[in-house]
């Protein structure tokens, strides 16, 4: 009975134990931040150069007129940022970037209309696109397929006309 | 996503529908009168001139895909995507030669299904059969979803309601009266094609200083300038092999083979090479200067209505939703048409009933557009996918069929081993390359496939086909 008592006391401290972390984590966490709902993640990657952004607000549901700033920065170019959307629109397809690392940041104008300070919310882009030691070979391949089916047509189209004269 | 507010007032946009619906009823009643035998009904009565005949098939290639899905290249692979495009046409150009050859070998043929039963045997017809009806469903289901989202993008019509009214205009205006209605109305529908995109394209290049757009484009999405970016070029060949899969294939174009006359049958299908070449380059060219015209895109698939709105604003999108209804109506009417002539030939009456009648045949062929339309309906509800996953996905399939066909008609050698083989060998490795390497792999893959493996059977293959088979009448 003793030893149940015991139990049951350490048992009742880990749950209280982990309550307080729980509320502690939630106090702690930037209610009405921005950040990435879209790719999942941290970290996305890419063998085209594109990838949909969707964004939102943190612990919160959508918020009508939120101005938002997207910029990326790019490998190689850590001096200056470039604007990717600015405004009241929740997602973005980006395309055309280059290969290698690109890191999207996102924030959101607070009530007095004014942006905050840089947070840790990022999403790392990684561009790969697919090797030049597989294109190659096969748009080789693609021009002599191409090159064959014009001849199979062209000599076949003029047998046929000689059979027909003949 | 909240994006901007629709361009169109949805009043615009229904009275557009409507008004542009009734025409095509009308005018689907109109040429209907004529189609009173089963030859008139699939095929027009083998009679149609240049001028209606370049014009069905020109407006029949410009489908929902190359309003909707251009700008998506263009966006996505930069000026390349955009040149990938136009190798589409290439596929109409070579298709002319081979036309003219389909008409003499086949004077009274109906389907390219009859060509691969006639040609290769049933078990390579069933095989053709099986990829030319997944790929004419893939291709509906494209055509009905891109109705669907454009209406919405425009003109604030909720998806589900405009896909299914484009899909019951194109239905109807098809089942009363059959391929004589779809060609007339695709040789009006091409006339407002033409002049729309080359409106558009105008105006938009009036809107844009191209330099400055140059520039900063060039500063923000890099890549889609690059000579050398791997996707686009990869999706050059892709694209044109995926083209000449769907054009050398599928009975949209054997139909019009067998409905255009003899004489001009090779100059109708170049002729609307031609004219179908500059179109995706006008339409999707605004797609490169998107973020240097301060454009957000936040749905791939509402690129072109996105930028064409924003750049015309509403005169602007109230052309580019008729030219997209009338390049939806001319393409999904087509599609119906020659898929039922193909279900209900190749399968009711070679597969079910070889007895049946003309007039029953005929019967059967409405009740299947009529399911076609509902099955269509069905699976666009809950908008799956985005457009070019759809399409795309069928390309290893198409792709795997250029060399059966190709070779069919010309090489006596070319034999049904062959034929099996490299469309089923061609399809399950191009779908493979599909997952494992992306989509712009998996058709030229397929093609090359299907190449090696034709080639290596009719090298070691003794058939000498004996042409007159293909003349059922004369057999």
């Amino acid at each position: 009975m003793h030893h149940a008592l015991i139990r049951l006391r350490t048992q009742s401290r880990t749950v209280a134990a982990i309550l307080i972390v729980i509320t502690l984590q939630l106090l702690t966490v930037d209610v009405g931040a921005a950040g990435f709902q879209e790719p999942d993640g941290e970290s996305y990657q890419t063998d085209d150069g594109t990838v949909p952004l969707v964004w939102g607000e943190i612990g919160v549901g959508p918020e009508p007129d939120r101005v938002y700033e997207v910029r990326r920065w790019s490998e190689g170019e850590t001096e200056s940022s470039l604007l990717v959307y600015e405004g009241e629109d929740t997602a973005s397809f980006v395309s055309g970037l280059n290969e290698g690392k690109h890191i999207f940041r996102i924030r959101s104008k607070d009530r007095d209309g004014v942006y905050p300070e840089w947070g840790d919310e990022s999403l790392e882009v990684t561009v790969d696109y697919i090797d030049m030691a597989i294109v190659w070979p096969l748009m080789g391949a693609g021009a002599v397929c191409f090159i064959v089916l014009i001849l199979t047509i062209v000599l076949g189209r003029r047998a046929v006309e000689r059979k027909e004269i003949a | 996503m909240n994006q901007e507010e629709t361009i169109l007032a949805p009043g615009i946009g229904w009275t557009l529908l409507i008004a542009f619906g009734i025409m095509w009823v009308g005018l689907g009643l109109y040429w209907g009168r004529k189609s009173k035998s089963l030859d008139g009904f699939m095929l027009a009565g083998r009679n149609v001139g240049i001028a209606f005949g370049s014009a069905t098939a020109m407006a029949t290639w410009v489908t929902s895909n190359t309003i909707m899905v251009v700008p998506q290249f263009g966006l996505k692979m930069g000026v390349w995507g955009l040149l990938a495009f136009t190798t589409a046409s290439f596929g109409l150009f070579l298709f002319a030669p081979m036309a003219a050859r389909i008409r003499n070998l086949m004077p009274r043929g109906f389907t390219s299904g009859d060509f691969i039963r006639l040609r290769y045997g049933k078990v390579a017809w069933s095989v053709f059969l099986g990829i030319s009806l997944f790929y004419s469903m893939a291709w509906l289901v494209s055509m009905a979803m891109a109705g669907g989202i454009v209406l919405e993008a425009l003109a604030g019509i909720n998806y589900k309601y405009g896909m299914s009214m484009i899909l019951l205009v194109c239905v109807l205006y098809t089942l009363v009266g059959g391929l004589y209605a779809v060609i007339g109305t695709d040789f009006i529908q091409s006339v407002i094609i033409l002049i729309g995109i080359i409106a558009v394209a105008v105006a938009a290049l009036s809107r844009m200083d191209l330099g400055d757009a140059y520039e900063t484009s060039v500063q923000t999405q890099p890549a889609l300038f690059n000579a050398l970016l791997p996707v686009a070029l990869l999706s050059l060949f892709n694209n044109m092999f995926f083209g000449f899969g769907e054009v050398f294939h599928n009975n949209v174009w054997w139909s019009r083979a067998f409905a255009i006359r003899k004489k001009v049958v090779s100059k109708a299908f170049s002729l609307a090479g031609l004219l179908w070449l500059p179109i995706p380059l006008a339409v999707g060219f605004s797609a490169l200067f998107s973020n240097s015209l301060g454009i957000n895109i936040t749905d791939i698939d509402m690129t072109g209505p996105l930028i064409a709105g924003e750049l015309l604003g509403s005169t602007g999108a109230v052309v580019l939703f008729v030219v997209i209804f009338c390049s939806l109506g001319s393409s999904i009417d087509s599609l119906l048409a020659a898929t039922s002539d193909l279900l209900a030939e190749d399968v009711y009456k070679k597969m079910i009933n070889p007895s049946v009648s003309d007039e029953q045949l005929r019967k059967i062929s409405t009740l299947i557009i009529v399911g076609l339309g509902l099955v269509t309906w069905l699976i666009c509800l809950p908008r799956v996918g985005n457009l070019m996953s759809v399409l795309f996905f069928a390309g290893p399939f198409v792709g795997s069929a250029v060399w059966p066909v190709v070779t069919g008609l010309y090489w006596r050698r070319s034999n049904e081993v062959g034929a099996v083989l490299s469309m089923v060998c061609g399809s399950a490795i191009g779908l493979y390359a599909y997952f494992e390497y992306g989509w712009y792999t998996a058709s030229l893959i397929a093609t090359i496939v299907s190449m090696v493996i034709t080639f290596g059977t009719i090298a070691l293959s003794k058939t000498r086909f004996d042409w007159s088979v293909l003349n059922e009448e004369k057999l």
